[in-house]
């Protein structure tokens, strides 16, 4: 009951109520105090706030507040750039978030290599009955100067490919060899051949027959490697797959092959030179003179 | 002042048009945001910022109540914001609060100390009461259009009004009694 009078305050004290409800709300307000207090409250309120003004001067604020609007972007490119903003702002959260990740996932998967498995690796995993070989052909070590300088071809590029090992001739003896083949991506020096070289390293497994070849560099299936090369002159066999003669090559220890990662040079290695490829071809460009 | 052509007329790209709407309602709003904040100067950075809020909305807004309405609701909405930012009016002494200053209007001194004394009673209560109440009964909205500047129920607002006004009355008295 008290709640409906109570809804009839602000129109019993502008004199807005009907008659009846007029009557109705004046029964109930000579039977209940609660209400006769909120009445008195109400128009208390009321009272001062018709009494209440303000002495102080207001300032005209036309001209300032237009010089801001007008100072700031007009309202159509306010529009625009909020209907723009509508669908660009996911776009603008997600697409580094989305780089952000797919440079982690690359720079993982660059980092902590999985162990390579037999097809996937060039490493040689001794197993029970294998008849194991070491050769350990010694290889002076050089700077980055005379890697540059001695080298037929610098590339960057991805392994893609690891044939299976094979017997070769080299220096007149029977060997196993393996090549491994390199999608190029650049060719900072070196005449560009095909797309395609092939590697060939001492050592690999044929049968039951295994030879680690202590130095060279092991290749693993799908990672990006800066290359010193050296073509092919030692090991002789058969040529593989539609890799053409001029395009075999060879990496003789680990200083010619690196890791690769987005410009950056993986040296952790023996040679200790800058990481970056853009220094690596300023050197090469003051040896080469391209 | 058609306020439906002036705002067509900004949305079409004349901001000129929107002078006309600060023009009509400057002293309202300005007078509103001084009896929430108790500061002149503030009240009329606030009151700027209520102007340009609304200009920058009119394009992207279907007005749904009447514009004045939708007007108090961005002021209330940047007076929160400024409320969240900034310290709550501290309560001051009416001694030398401006009752000399104003001697010389025509106003007797005790209407001048009246006013005060309404002032700091509202200042003395929460926002959102004080909201309310000025919104109620100093801008003379009715119950239905501060249900929209407020965001709450037209039962709430009732309900709110009503324990404004007892909290206002406890406050008054309470100050009657102090500057006796």
């Amino acid at each position: 009951m008290c709640s409906e009078m109570v809804k009839m305050i602000p129109e019993y004290v502008n004199n807005e109520l009907s008659e009846t409800q007029l009557r109705e709300f004046s029964n109930h307000l000579s039977v209940c105090s609660d209400c006769q207090a909120a009445l008195e409250d109400y128009r208390l309120v009321y009272g001062k706030s018709r009494l209440s003004d303000e002495y102080e001067e207001i300032p005209d604020l036309v001209a300032v507040t237009m010089n801001r609007i007008k100072t700031s972007t007009s309202i159509n490119e306010v529009s625009l750039r909020k209907k723009g903003m509508r669908w660009l702002r996911p776009v603008m959260i997600a697409v580094p978030v989305i780089l952000i990740i797919l440079i982690l996932i690359d720079f993982l998967m660059w980092y902590f290599p999985g162990q390579p498995g037999p097809s996937s690796s060039t490493r040689i995993v001794s197993q029970p009955g294998d008849e194991l070989f070491i050769v350990s052909p010694t290889y002076p070590r050089f700077n980055l100067n005379e890697l540059i300088s001695r080298a037929d071809a610098i590339v960057i590029g991805t392994v893609t490919e690891i044939l299976p090992s094979q017997w070769g001739t080299f220096a007149q003896e029977e060997i196993i060899y393996t090549d491994v083949i390199v999608e190029v991506d650049r060719f900072l020096y070196g005449e560009p051949g095909s797309e395609k070289i092939a590697v060939r390293l001492l050592g690999g497994r044929v049968g039951d027959v295994a030879v680690l070849a202590e130095d060279v560099p092991e290749y693993t299936l799908g990672e990006d490697v800066f290359l010193f090369l050296y073509k092919n002159i030692l090991i002789e066999s058969a040529l593989s797959k539609e890799i053409s003669p001029q395009n075999y090559y060879t990496t003789w220890s680990k200083q010619d092959k690196y890791r690769y990662w987005h410009g950056i040079i993986d040296n952790r290695g023996d040679n200790r030179f800058p990481m970056c490829t853009w220094f690596v071809q300023m050197r090469i460009a003051a040896i080469h003179g391209k | 002042l058609d306020e439906i052509s002036v705002l067509e007329s900004v949305r079409n790209g004349n901001a000129d048009a929107f002078a006309e709407i600060i023009e009509k309602y400057q002293v309202p709003i300005i007078r509103y945001l001084y009896r929430l904040t108790g500061e002149w100067e503030t009240a009329n950075d606030l009151a700027q910022d209520t102007f340009i809020q609304a200009y920058r909305s009119i394009p992207k807004t279907q007005i749904q109540t009447s514009f004045r309405s939708w007007l108090y609701k961005i002021a209330t909405n940047i007076s929160r914001q400024y409320f969240r930012k900034y310290k709550p009016h501290k309560v001051t002494n009416l001694e030398g609060s401006g009752i000399e200053s104003h001697s010389a209007s025509t106003d007797s001194a005790e209407t001048v100390l009246e006013n005060l004394m309404i002032r700091e009673t509202l200042l003395r209560l929460k926002e959102d009461k004080r909201n309310c109440l000025l919104l109620h009964f100093w801008e003379g909205l009715k119950y239905r259009e501060i249900t929209e500047i407020l965001g709450i129920s037209e039962e709430a607002v009732r309900k709110r009004v009503m324990k404004s006004c007892k909290d206002f009355r406890r406050q008054y008295e309470l100050m009657s009694g102090e500057n006796r």
